[in-house]
């Protein structure tokens, strides 16, 4: 794992965060507006959640001269090995250039990476076997299912470098969070501070609605003003008294 | 890795076209670079090694002008190229940022760069072209590069125009385009290349004789032995 490995405390944070607070924490905080993956949807959406480090993959198109590099299984692929080594708590995000002329990977794979902990699964291109992985333990986004194999169109040219993935670039150890609005990739340097101001920012806003939905004006109130923050943290200091009080 | 002289000399005179058909012969469908059309309609057919660039998306922080000074960088890049070498520039075929503008192609020049060929597009294009460096490009933008895309490195495999580029492969480009080698199939093209040229030039002969194309293109046996014979005859 590169340098910068986000702490455990950052990623228990991160899960109750949506991607919504993160897209718009990333514009905030750093001026960043190309971080949500494009073409990415959930395979299955009641398992589309997920935070965890980027361990990443990149794919060139095949030539039909390099395809003993081709099948991952095969021990002239930068992926051999890759199946069996794969950090528990990881999010692979798999680079097809968009292709989806093919499948990144089917069920058997997806059961090995599932069994070695693999959190999610994220690639701008298409999957095979898309009823048994949508029917699997690991989340999956992608552009679609395709019943032919990867080295239809794709060669594996990488694995753990800096890649593009749906126009977003993602370097090994970016914090992919996922549900199912999509997948938004965090530097792993901006981790802990979109972690912390998002799980404020979620528990302000749950507040927030629970006064709209009791007939409250938006006006001021959301989004919320000085006023509406300073109510806020009475709120908060009252609920922790009342229960430090207990 | 440098690509012999001899070789270079028997591949020039070899058109894209030809070479695709050899290497479809070969098994292989995918060699031609999409979108790199030539940036001048004179450009001359050049051969030579394929120096791979690898650009991805940009991001906002690390996607900036000076990252222009980083040691992983497009001007260090530049350095590293051998003299002869085509470049060719993976840019995941954005159209919205050029990737060199003079400057770097003037550097390239000096670096006796043979030819730059990018799935992506250039910029500040009146000085490119005063710089005479060969170019094959999808076309011209104003942004610069970090608007949409970051540099990450050099002579790594890379795809581009949908083709897969080793580096060192062969390139071959003139006013069709470029098409890669295979460094192990460099020897059938040169093998297959000229007899096929030269059964081409005679059967545009024939057609220009007034021969119907039926039993001429492709060549049935009987043209075959008119063919054969044409090369023993005294020219």
């Amino acid at each position: 794992m590169p340098d910068g490995t986000v702490d455990t405390e950052t990623i228990e944070l991160l899960r109750r965060v949506s991607t919504n607070t993160v897209a718009g924490l990333l514009i905030k905080l750093g001026g960043m507006r190309t971080r949500t993956v494009r073409n990415a949807r959930p395979l299955n959406s009641a398992r589309a959640r997920f935070v965890g480090p980027a361990f990443t993959v990149r794919n060139v198109p095949v030539r039909e001269d390099l395809t003993d590099r081709a099948s991952m299984v095969g021990p002239n692929s930068p992926l051999y090995g890759t199946v069996d080594s794969v950090p528990a708590g990881s999010v692979i995000v798999w680079d097809m250039m968009g292709d989806t002329s093919c499948g990144a990977v089917g069920d058997i794979i997806m059961a090995a990476f599932a069994a070695r902990g693999v959190a999610g699964f994220v690639t701008d291109g298409a999957m095979r076997d898309g009823e048994a992985v949508a029917g699997g333990h690991l989340p999956v986004f992608c552009n679609g299912v395709a019943p032919a194999p990867s080295n239809r169109s794709l060669l594996a040219a990488g694995v753990q470098e800096t890649i593009g993935c749906g126009g977003v670039m993602v370097e090994p150890g970016d914090i992919v969070v996922a549900d199912p609005d999509g997948v938004v990739v965090i530097p792993r340097q901006m981790a802990a501070a979109v972690a912390r101001e998002g799980a404020e920012q979620e528990d302000i806003e749950a507040w927030i609605k629970a006064r709209i939905e009791a007939g409250e004006p938006t006006r001021g109130l959301y989004p919320p003003d000085d006023r509406v923050r300073a109510d806020y943290r009475a709120h908060v200091a009252a609920v922790v008294g009342a229960a430090t009080k207990v | 890795m440098p690509l012999d002289k001899a070789d270079a000399d028997a591949l020039r005179p070899i058109s894209t076209a030809t070479i695709t058909t050899i290497l479809l012969k070969k098994g292989l469908r995918n060699v031609w670079i999409r979108g790199a059309r030539p940036l001048r309609p004179d450009q001359p057919r050049i051969v030579g090694p394929a120096f791979t660039l690898r650009f991805i998306p940009a991001r906002e922080d690390l996607s900036t002008t000076a990252s222009w000074s980083n040691p992983v960088s497009t001007r260090t890049a530049i350095e590293a190229m051998p003299p002869d070498c085509v470049v060719i520039a993976d840019a995941m075929g954005v159209a919205d940022a050029g990737i060199f503008g003079d400057m770097l192609c003037a550097r390239m020049v000096r670096r006796d760069v043979a030819a730059l060929v990018t799935d992506g597009v250039m910029r500040d294009v009146a000085g490119v072209l005063a710089t005479g460096l060969p170019i094959w490009s999808r076309g011209i933008a104003a942004p610069p590069s970090v608007a949409g895309l970051t540099f990450v490195g050099w002579q790594q495999p890379v795809g581009c125009g949908g083709v897969a580029v080793m580096p060192d492969d062969v390139i071959v480009v003139d006013s069709d385009g470029a098409v890669v080698i295979p460094r192990a199939l460099l020897g059938d093209v040169i093998a297959e290349g000229p007899e096929q040229e030269r059964s081409e030039n005679w059967i545009m002969s024939e057609i220009e004789k007034g021969v119907p194309l039926p039993g001429l293109y492709p060549m049935n046996a009987e043209t075959r032995a008119r063919y054969e014979a044409s090369k023993k005859a005294p020219a």
